[in-house]
Order: C-alpha cells, then sequence, then structure tokens
C-alpha cells in the first residue's frame, strides 16, 4: 500500500484532474477517481460503488443524490477511511485532498485530517457522539488534538463560544451534559459544532437533516447554510431529499447502481436533466400544481450483487434500446458544466415527457 | 382541553347529529404513567393525546400531521386497538369500539385494519408471503372457503405477481414488503385502514408506486384512510382532510386545500413553511417561519396554548387559557388559536 503510494504521489500533481466546469482553473480541493468499493455479504459480493470519479471545488456545497444502495454513502464514508474492512474492501481508485492521496497516507496523518482538514456529519448523532462522555468534553477533546497548545481552559471557551454559534441555548449549562440529554436537533447541532471546531476545508454531511422533524429539520438546514458561508468549508451533502438539495447545493452529482449517472449545476438539473433516472427521480417528487397519480419510475433498484448487463438503469428505463442492455455508458461531457452517462443524453435535452402516469401504473 | 373538543364536536364538519361518519373519535386521550423510584410511584403523565376529536367519512382520507411525540400514531394505534383509551370514545359506525366484546370485536377487528411503517420489522421473516396474507383468513376462519384463491386476488390487488406467493419477505425490496403488507390489511375486506407512516420508510420513485396503488385501492374499493405521517407532501397529495398535531392536540382540521391555502395555526403556517421546496428556482424567495427551540416535555406542557413555547405571536392570554378549537367561519375549517391568521397564505 504504502509502495504503490508513493507511485501515486509523484504523478499527482501532474494528473490534476481538467477543470470539471470550465469555471475555474484552480485545481479542485478533492477528487475521487475511479473509487471502486465491494462488500462481501452472505449472498456474494456486492458492488456497492463501481468506478465513480468525482470532485469537488474550494468552498462549493456538492450534493450526491441517489436511493438506498446507489452507493453515495460509502463513497462518502470512502474518502475518511471509515469502510469498514471486512466486509468493505475499497479495491482502485486515488481519493486526492490537494493532491494528497488520502488511501496511500499514514493512519497518523489520516487521524489528523479527520476532524481536522475534513470533517464529517452523520445522520444519527448518537453514533458519533460518546454517550459516557460530556458534550463539552467531546468537542474540547476534538479542539485540542489538533491544536496542541490549546489549554483545557482555552478549550473550554472554545467550545461554549462554538456552541452559541450553532444556536445551542445556555451554552455554559449545557457544556456539562450528555448527549442522551440532548434532543435530536440539539445533538446535531452540537455534532456540526464540533464538525466546524477545527476550521476544516471540507464537510461531508450524510443525510443531515433526515432523522429530524420537518421544523428542525429546517432550523438544521439554515444552520448548515451559516455555518459554511463563514467556514468556508466545501460541503459534500449526501441525501436522498431532492428539497433539501435545491435549497443548500451549488452543484449536484446523482448515482445509480454504484455509479455517477449525471452531475451537473442544481438549476440545469431540476429545469432540465439530462439522464432518464433523474428524469424520474424528479417526476416523482408529489407537485402542488399536480393532482391525481404521482409519477413513478416503474420497477425496483437493481441488485447490485448481480447489476444489469449495460447501463443499470435500463429495466426500469422507458428509453432503453438494444445498446442499452449491452454497453455500459459512461460518464460523457455535454458542455456547460454538464455530465451524463446515457448513451441518449442529448435525445432528453428536446424535454420528452418521460414518465407518465400511464407508465407509473404499470 | 375538554372545552377545546366540545366546540369540535359542536361546530365540527360532522357534529353530534351527524351520523353518516364511518368513524367518530371524541374527546380521544391516553395518558401513559410515568413511574419513579424504588416503589414506582406514580409520578405524573405523559398526556400522549389529550383531548381529541374528529370524524372520517366512508372513502375518505383524513391524514394527520405533526412532528415527533404529537400523538398522531397513539391516536393510530387508539383506533385499531392496540392500545386502550385513558378516557374519551371511538365510535365506529356509532358503535362504541371499547364496548364491543367476543365475535362482535372480532368483526370490528376484521373491519379496520392496520399498517405500519417499518417493511422490514412487520412482516414476519419466517413466513412465506402467502401464509402473511393468509394469516388474517386463518384467524378469521375464512380460509378454508377458497382461501388460496383470495391470497392470490389480494396480491394481484396491490400490483404483485402471484409468482412471489412463496417468498420470503427478505427476498424482497422495501417496496414489495410494503405492498405484502397492504395485502395482508387488506385480507378480511376493511372499510377503515390506519396507515402509520406507510412510505416513510421508502426510496423516492418507490414511494410514488405506493402512494398510487393505495390511491386506486381506495377509489375501487371505497376504503377510508387515517393516513399518518409528518411528510408533508405526500399528505398534500394523498389527503381529503387533515388534521395536524401539536403535543398531544389537534391544533387544526380542515379540508386539504384550507389547510394548505388558507392556514390559520401559527404551528400550521411554520409546519408548512419548513418544507423544503424542491425547485432550486425558488431557494430564498419563499417566506420561511423558522420556529425556535424544540417541542417541549409531554410530562410538563406549557400552561394555557400549548404551542406558545416557540409561537411568535403569543401574548398573556396564549399562557393561561387554552384556546378551543374552534370553526370560525362554519365552512368546517377548525383552528385552535387565540390570534388565528385569516389571510391567505402563498405557498408553493
Amino acid at each position: 500500500m504504502t509502495e504503490r503510494s508513493e507511485g501515486i504521489d509523484d504523478t499527482a500533481p501532474v494528473v490534476t484532474p481538467s477543470d470539471e466546469g470550465g469555471l475555474t482553473t484552480e485545481p479542485p480541493l478533492l477528487s475521487i477517481e475511479n473509487l471502486v468499493v465491494d462488500f462481501a455479504t452472505d449472498d456474494g459480493l456486492v458492488h456497492a460503488v463501481d468506478g465513480v470519479s468525482l470532485t469537488v471545488r474550494a468552498g462549493e456545497i456538492v450534493a450526491v443524490v441517489g436511493e438506498s444502495g446507489s452507493g453515495k454513502s460509502v463513497t462518502a464514508m470512502s474518502i475518511l477511511g471509515l469502510v469498514r474492512t471486512p466486509p468493505g474492501v475499497v479495491r482502485e481508485g486515488r481519493i486526492l485532498l490537494r493532491g494528497e492521496d488520502l488511501r496511500a497516507v499514514s493512519g497518523e496523518r489520516l487521524r489528523e485530517i479527520r476532524g481536522g482538514e475534513v470533517a464529517m456529519i452523520f445522520q444519527d448523532p448518537m453514533t458519533a457522539l460518546n454517550p459516557v462522555v460530556t458534550v463539552g468534553q467531546q468537542i474540547a477533546e476534538a479542539l485540542r488534538l489538533h491544536d496542541g497548545g490549546l489549554g483545557k481552559a482555552g478549550a473550554r471557551t472554545r467550545v461554549i463560544e462554538l456552541l452559541g454559534k450553532v444556536g445551542v441555548p445556555d451554552a455554559e449549562q449545557r457544556y456539562r451534559q450528555y448527549p442522551h440529554e440532548f434532543s435530536g436537533g440539539m445533538r446535531q447541532r452540537a455534532m456540526i459544532a464540533m464538525a466546524i471546531a477545527n476550521g476544516p476545508d471540507l464537510l461531508i454531511a450524510d443525510e443531515p437533516t433526515t432523522a429530524l422533524d420537518v421544523t428542525i429539520q429546517a432550523q438544521v438546514l439554515d444552520l448548515l447554510r451559516t455555518a459554511q458561508r463563514e467556514t468556508e468549508a466545501a460541503t459534500i451533502l449526501i441525501t436522498h431529499d431532492l428539497g433539501v438539495v435545491a435549497e443548500l447545493a451549488d452543484r449536484v452529482v446523482v448515482m445509480y447502481g454504484g455509479r455517477v449517472v449525471e452531475e451537473a449545476g442544481v438549476r440545469p438539473l431540476f429545469a432540465s436533466p439530462r439522464h432518464p433516472y433523474t428524469a424520474g427521480l424528479l417526476a416523482s417528487v408529489p407537485r402542488a400544481d399536480l393532482d391525481g397519480e404521482l409519477m413513478s419510475i416503474p420497477g425496483s433498484p437493481p441488485n447490485m450483487i448481480e447489476p444489469p448487463g449495460g447501463c443499470a438503469f435500463h429495466p426500469r428505463c422507458p428509453m432503453a434500446r438494444d445498446r442499452c442492455r449491452t454497453d455500459r455508458p459512461e460518464l460523457r461531457d455535454l458542455g456547460d458544466g454538464r455530465h451524463s452517462a446515457c448513451h441518449f443524453a442529448d435525445e432528453l435535452a428536446e424535454g420528452p415527457a418521460l414518465f407518465s402516469a400511464e407508465e407509473a401504473a404499470g | 382541553m375538554s372545552n377545546a373538543t366540545e366546540a369540535t364536536v359542536a361546530n365540527g364538519p360532522n357534529g353530534p347529529g351527524d351520523t353518516s361518519a364511518l368513524l367518530r373519535v371524541e374527546d380521544l386521550s391516553k395518558y401513559f404513567p410515568i413511574r419513579r423510584g424504588l416503589l414506582r410511584r406514580h409520578h405524573g403523565d405523559i398526556r400522549a393525546v389529550d383531548g381529541v376529536s374528529f370524524s372520517l367519512d366512508a372513502g375518505e382520507t383524513l391524514s394527520i400531521v405533526g412532528e415527533s411525540g404529537c400523538g398522531k400514531t397513539t391516536t393510530g394505534r387508539m383506533i385499531v386497538r392496540l392500545l386502550d383509551p385513558t378516557g374519551g370514545r371511538i365510535l365506529y359506525q356509532g358503535e362504541d369500539l371499547a364496548a364491543a366484546r367476543g365475535s362482535r370485536l372480532r368483526d370490528l377487528r376484521a373491519e379496520i385494519q392496520i399498517m405500519f411503517q417499518d417493511p422490514y420489522s412487520s412482516l414476519s421473516p419466517r413466513m412465506t408471503v402467502h401464509d402473511i396474507v393468509a394469516e388474517p383468513l386463518r384467524v378469521h376462519g375464512r380460509y378454508r372457503a377458497g382461501g388460496p384463491a383470495r391470497v392470490r386476488e389480494l396480491l394481484d390487488l396491490v400490483g404483485l405477481s402471484a409468482g412471489y406467493e412463496n417468498r420470503y419477505a427478505h427476498e424482497f425490496s422495501g417496496g414489495q414488503r410494503q405492498r405484502v403488507g397492504l395485502a395482508r390489511a387488506l385480507a378480511l375486506d376493511p372499510k377503515l385502514l390506519v396507515l402509520d407512516e406507510p412510505v416513510s420508510a421508502l426510496d423516492v420513485s418507490i414511494r410514488a408506486q405506493v402512494v398510487n396503488q393505495m390511491r386506486r385501492l381506495q377509489q375501487t374499493l371505497g376504503l377510508a384512510y387515517v393516513f399518518i405521517s409528518h411528510d408533508l407532501s405526500i399528505v398534500r397529495h394523498i389527503s381529503h382532510r387533515i388534521a395536524v398535531m401539536y403535543l398531544g392536540g389537534i391544533v387544526e382540521i380542515g379540508t386539504r386545500d384550507q389547510i394548505f391555502t388558507a392556514p390559520q395555526h401559527p404551528y400550521t403556517r411554520a409546519l408548512l413553511s419548513a418544507i423544503p421546496v424542491p425547485d432550486p428556482e425558488l431557494r430564498g424567495e419563499r417566506e420561511r417561519i423558522t420556529l425556535t427551540g424544540d417541542v417541549p416535555d409531554p410530562a410538563d406542557p406549557p400552561s394555557g396554548c400549548r404551542f406558545r413555547t416557540r409561537c411568535w405571536k403569543a401574548r398573556e392570554i396564549c399562557a393561561t387559557d387554552p384556546p378551543a378549537l374552534a370553526d370560525h367561519a362554519g365552512d368546517g375549517h377548525a383552528s385552535a388559536c387565540h390570534f388565528p391568521e385569516n389571510d391567505v397564505a402563498v405557498l408553493p
């Protein structure tokens, strides 16, 4: 692992991925190249992530969207080496943070990056917070881990300041409380405080509002927005909620069957999707102006032990033709910062109604 | 809270004189005792449901919406008698459910069915799909006469192929499992289905399939639904009427259009404005009411109006007088607020 990594490190600056959107020539903050992750299960090998490449530029919010089993969370977990092995195995790919391959760095360096340059926000704060340590101590610990010069008293002051910043009332008193004494929304705030404690360059938020009630979700979304603005951290937002994507993201990466199927700026993506799966996903969302049957994508997500040949979406795709059953479409550049992995992406540009209510009935 | 319920019963769309309602819930409450200490002394109550009244017609969908702990699930479970109410009555076609015994209770249980949220834990992993769907038929002695054919008919009804009959639940995706759950709930020809977050655990594309199926079944079988959900966009799609609950009580009830276009209660407004809109063009354009703080402890609810601690309109009277659920315009749209909104809100 280490030997191979050295070779990669040497080449890293040379193969800095070309800029994706034509907007800037700055190298990306994070670039994932051809990531492959498998999981061993009783039923066979699950190809959870199958050749995913994506980039995140400094300061931008990239939403990674997909349904369960699309590989979005596994992709996110791979960044910080959090895929549990076994059963998971990261087979291939490079994860470059400013050119440094995170798959090749030492354990010590990875620990330095975790919670330092890259921080994570999880769906369930109880899995991330230690139940037997007070919330204040946990955040203080995170601070002192990355700033050896910070004394106990100094850390405490910083934590109380951070808790106040994320909207935890009575921060002084809350400092001494345990996670179970916090409500779900407060815990999520505490976790965000911990994540931004060391001024990260990249925040990875995995379904950060999914477990929350709608009014609390609105609060946490506001907080994520302000936290992002203040820290100027780039953010990878993993979600299945297109409402959250529309509210927060700059750019969207859509995943299906372990692969990226579409990538675009948030507005163009919602306005005119260039992959039939994205089109179906957008059509499935109930809309106030449409009554009657909801549009839906027929069938079920693919079995990732034996994914369909060709395009993984073809069994559910209203546009599928012979070619889709045999040739796997690669993600290709459509210009204007848009990418699609559909053989017939150009036909979608004309905007045919792909998913009708009749099909939904089938 | 009791005067609040009287107001609904008197002024609601289906007042006491209305005998057409399939289901009438009157001043329903459920307290869970809190016991503390070595002697397990009664220390107080969590008022999970506290004076809830509503009615439901045959073939109608009433959604109960609200956040965790508002009492919507507890209400649903009392309707199917999985929980006994602490107070109040549940009338099914005018008959008090609590008074039913023996064979009459069996019959009522057949007519009122429930379906749960989690498609992974609500189906037995040791039973085939056939057995899962046939179980209620067997329990009610209806399997011998044409049971296997009935099971196939039910699977067909929910859009599952009969070839799935001998497979086990774990072989299915979440959406398929919910269809199996639906087939089972329909086995005894119920008139009323309590659906407790039936699609919340499903992916977006699958959710739409199941919701469409439920709507079609309602039309063909004339089913009434009590649809319990926190997902307001689905609720908007499926409901005829909506009840909004907060901390054990209904704060507003009305038709879908009344609730979505002219919400009267501040909580309803906040709830609707908090739904993320799936349209990036509208980002930042919409007025959003962000509530501060969390839902108070149901064991120690605020005095007066229970919402007042998070309400931007709260005044002195709100701390002292619990507002009654009142139908101000006489159009069946009732809200429990001293200062209800009366304009038309423009919500996307």
